[in-house]
């Protein structure tokens, strides 16, 4: 064998040799890639509930529909809850789908006049107790009252076939 | 021109290709191979780390001492944190794969096997209000109602022990002292954090949130609002039909609950509360939800204007009062709770006595 040859046989195998290094190691690694989803994780080596603690979030309620109200006391005006509920609520009946819409109305549907009677009665207590509190001004229990009542009424004016 | 030689350089380019081939194969086997090994031990290390936690429940229902560092256990190991009690950590390893799970062990309260638990006395006002019970009702003081009422209990039984009708907030500050505020507040934040991020909402406020069946709420399990002091916090919930479907969603507060329901008809959804002051609910239509009412004071069904029902349970450590109910107000047992199908949140709301349960069972 000349001395050519010899070169060429060892140029032939050094070329295998990197080529053969370079594919091996181009494979490993996408298989690597592949089958990340089976090799362990890190796992994290203090208690998770203490992990989450202290990133935990406090949350943006506006995100999430809410209405925050700075007040913390009853609110006893009708304006108020109007404003609240009926917004809130037309707003609700107009992204619901008209078939969930359909459902509550079904639900709802009820004698006209036992409608009319109730939003009588809603107003001789909102009246009632009105009264009440302007006369004692600290019965909480009164003014609890009166509140629930001016809520039942923004909210019973705005659902379905109770207009 | 001289072709000596050509043969072997062709074998040798043969050889080469070959050797690539070859390469390339045992590169792939012995890559599937790893990672099927590490899927295995992976797989391992989980049941070993289930078998932990099924060693920890066994340990803490028969008060034994929990082990201390790793315990050997088929291929691999577990290791059993309980630092941070109700929450136990159980870590199993297998080869390099570690996994770690996390429950919270709770002893359910007593509370929860009846249908009205009511720590001081229940009372029905009203011209013509009336209340149906079904299955027990457990009052630790008296019942009493106005002269033209109606109530009917299927079983109620009046002077019963607290412990039987109330639930006490366990000490999570660590104080040494349970029930109070401070106490409420911690168990407010581990609820939200036995949750991921996307299935909790955490209001920080001292004012009043209202709370609608807005579509970012579907999935969510729980809502904490919290107020800095007792009193703070209030929560005003109006939930209609127009609620999502198959929804199990709690929301805890630190001051007073107010429910205004025109109505709960979503199917399968429960909407159940935790509070710290008064529980009040209202309707003006017809109404019915399933849920879990707690509240640590008083709780009242007020100005009902129609029919009421609420199936599940009704907790409340102090006063129970239905005034006004104008039709009637129903209630039915659920054994939710009993059956491992704890609302969201009431797993921490365990006690030293009860049934032992496992709550909140996660992969975290």
């Amino acid at each position: 064998m000349d001395k050519k040859m010899k070169k060429h046989i060892l140029i032939s195998i050094g070329l295998v040799a990197v080529t053969i290094i370079a594919v091996s190691f181009s494979i490993y690694q996408t298989q690597k890639l592949e089958n990340t989803y089976v090799l362990p994780k890190e796992q994290p080596r203090v208690a998770p509930a203490q992990v989450n603690r202290a990133k935990r979030a406090i949350s943006r309620p506006e995100d999430f529909g809410m209405v925050v109200t700075e007040n913390n006391a009853p609110v006893l005006n009708q304006e108020y809850w109007d404003k609240m509920i009926s917004n809130k609520v037309r707003s609700l009946k107009e992204n619901t789908p008209k078939e969930v819409l359909g459902k509550l109305n079904q639900k709802i549907k009820e004698d006209p006049v036992k409608t009319k009677e109730k939003m009588k009665l809603i107003d001789e207590n909102i009246k009632n107790f009105s009264l009440l509190v302007a006369k004692e001004p600290n019965n909480l229990e009164a003014r609890k009252r009166l509140k629930h009542f001016l809520m039942l009424k923004s909210l019973a004016r705005e659902l379905p076939n109770n207009e | 021109m001289n072709n000596r030689g050509v043969a072997l350089i062709i074998s040798y380019m043969v050889v080469s290709v070959l050797t690539i081939l070859s390469s390339v194969f045992l590169v792939g086997s012995s890559t599937e191979s790893n990672a099927a090994r590490n899927y295995s031990n992976s797989s391992r290390a989980f049941w070993i780390a289930e078998a932990g936690m099924a060693q920890a429940y066994r340990n803490w229902i028969n008060n034994s001492a929990q082990p201390v560092g790793g315990v050997s256990f088929g291929a691999g190991a577990y290791s059993i944190d309980t630092s941070n009690l109700p929450i136990v950590t159980v870590s199993g390893t297998c080869g390099l794969s570690t996994r770690t799970i996390q429950a919270s062990f709770v002893r359910i309260p007593s509370a929860f096997d009846n249908t009205v638990s009511v720590g001081g006395n229940m009372t029905l006002n009203g011209l013509l209000a009336k209340v149906e019970v079904y299955d027990k009702t457990r009052i630790s003081g008296t019942f009493s109602k106005t002269a033209f009422a109606t109530a009917v209990f299927s079983d109620k039984q009046e002077g019963v022990s607290k412990d039987a009708t109330t639930i006490k907030i366990p000490d999570y500050n660590n104080n040494g002292t349970s029930d109070e505020f401070v106490d409420f507040v911690e168990f407010g934040n581990l609820a939200v954090e036995n949750y991921s991020a996307d299935e909790v909402v955490h209001v920080e406020t001292n004012g009043t949130v209202n709370i609608f069946p807005d579509s970012a709420l579907v999935g969510k399990k729980i809502i904490f609002v919290e107020g800095s002091s007792t009193g703070t916090g209030n929560v005003n919930i109006f939930f209609d039909a127009t609620w999502a479907d198959n929804q199990d969603l709690t929301v805890i507060s630190t001051g007073t609950i107010t429910y205004v329901e025109p109505l709960q008809y979503a199917s399968d959804s429960r909407l159940s509360t935790i509070s710290w002051g008064d529980y009040g609910e209202i309707s003006v239509f017809r109404s019915e939800h399933e849920s879990v009412v707690y509240s640590h004071e008083d709780a009242s069904f007020v100005d009902i204007l129609d029919w009421g029902q609420t199936t599940g349970n009704v907790i409340t450590n102090q006063n129970l009062g239905l005034t006004e109910v104008l039709t009637y107000e129903k209630f039915y047992y659920s054994d939710r709770a009993k059956n491992g199908d704890m609302p969201p949140g009431f797993g921490l709301l365990s006690g030293s006595t009860g049934t032992p349960y496992v709550a909140d069972w996660q992969e975290p």
